[in-house]
């Protein structure tokens, strides 16, 4: 099933880039290209995720009362709330809005 | 910790078996690549789209082995082993080191300590929710995602070079959805790096190479520009067991390991552990 080959494939890809390093460069130097890629994707990967797990559903724009919970959300990162403040009022907010708009 | 217990619910609701979820965590053990992974499985996305998506995310990792490569010298067995716990937080830990037989015990210790934790809290998180019901709308667990995203996403935004990719990410993965294979659109948001390719950072506003008050491994909230208000999703502060000196191990807290910024490892990247930064400035911390 999908899972099981995403997760050995994931698996080993990822070991692979982790034990590249200790098994194989030694004391080498990664590009300087590679080093600023592997900053920045992860950024630009996690914004795409964001927008795309809030305005999308089957491949359609959509908005939604995902956007209020993800902006409530916005809001509690900037007050600096903890993780889990900040998942549970992105669900509170969006629960709320569905509750009131009906 | 909640930010395992997050993944395991996320998996669950994309449809993995706990012993799938499990399995992650276990053998991917980053927390982005695996939040990542299930969430395209989810929507109906390849294979190659998950994995690639996942991969992306955790060439980072290829960094801290070149950081760590020199502390975790010895029989081959053990590099194999111990280069599973190659994360932020264990490099960013290990590397603060100052001999390499205390980066390779903090290394060591933090990892084996946050291995744990992210498992157990897993399974806490995919158990707990194999028996529940439906509940994703009614209480807008469906944000919950994106909203978690976000939190990763968060302490990067500090830095401009990584606001913009993520911007150029983002429009990207918005502009490829309507026409593209589930997926896809993430994947390519990698693309959106070349926005940023030649921007330079801004050094932080506390400067340079070894900030104090950095929080001393703690990372409770100690310094972070961005805000997030130290919760370390890991359970664990300042795991380098009092080994780190406080110079640069702020590090994983709120988001678990992901996205961080590769703060230490970055600095300490060009020298192979002698300290030197190859950049005249430092990435933010985004613990």
């Amino acid at each position: 099933m999908t899972a099981t080959v995403v997760l050995v494939a994931l698996a080993l890809g990822t070991y692979g880039l982790k034990a590249a390093g200790p098994m194989a460069l030694g004391d080498r130097e990664l590009p300087g290209a590679l080093q600023r890629a592997s900053q920045l994707l992860p950024a630009a990967m996690l914004a795409a995720l964001v927008a795309v797990s809030t305005v999308t559903q089957d491949r359609h724009l959509t908005i939604d009362a995902r956007l209020v919970g993800v902006a409530a959300a916005a809001i509690a990162l900037w007050r600096r709330a903890p993780f889990v403040v900040v998942v549970a009022v992105a669900a509170g907010a969006t629960g709320l809005t569905r509750l009131l708009a009906g | 910790m909640p930010f395992g217990v997050a993944f395991g619910v996320t998996a669950t609701e994309a449809g993995l078996a706990v012993w799938q979820t499990s399995a992650f965590s276990l053998l991917v053990f980053t927390g982005s690549a695996q939040f990542a992974a299930v969430t395209i499985i989810g929507n109906g996305g390849s294979v190659a789209a998950a994995v690639a998506a996942g991969l992306l995310l955790n060439l980072r990792s290829l960094a801290f082995g070149v950081v760590m490569a020199p502390a975790l010298a010895g029989p081959r067995w053990r590099r194999a082993a111990l280069s599973q716990l190659m994360i932020d937080e264990t490099t960013a830990v290990g590397s603060a080191q100052a001999s390499r037989a205390a980066q390779r015990y903090a290394y060591r210790f933090c990892g084996i300590t946050l291995f744990v934790a992210w498992n157990v809290s897993t399974l806490v998180g995919a158990a707990g929710l194999s028996s529940a019901g439906d509940l994703v709308s009614s209480l807008g667990i469906d944000a919950a995602i994106p909203a978690a995203f976000l939190a990763l996403l968060w302490p990067r935004l500090a830095d401009h070079p990584q606001r913009r990719a993520a911007l150029a990410g983002a429009l990207l993965a918005l502009a490829l959805d309507p026409i593209a294979p589930p997926g896809i659109p993430v994947v390519a948001s990698a693309l959106g790096i070349l926005a940023a390719w030649h921007s330079t950072p801004k050094p932080p506003a506390r400067g340079g190479e070894a900030p104090d008050g950095r929080g001393a491994g703690a990372g409770r909230g100690g310094d972070r520009r961005d805000g997030r208000g130290g919760d370390d999703g890991q359970g664990d502060d300042g795991r380098g067991g009092g080994a780190t000196d406080g110079r640069d191990t702020d590090h994983r807290g709120a988001n678990g390991f992901e996205g961080q910024g590769t703060n230490a490892a970055e600095r300490r990247g060009a020298g192979g552990g002698d300290g030197e930064p190859r950049r005249p400035v430092t990435w933010p911390e985004v613990g």
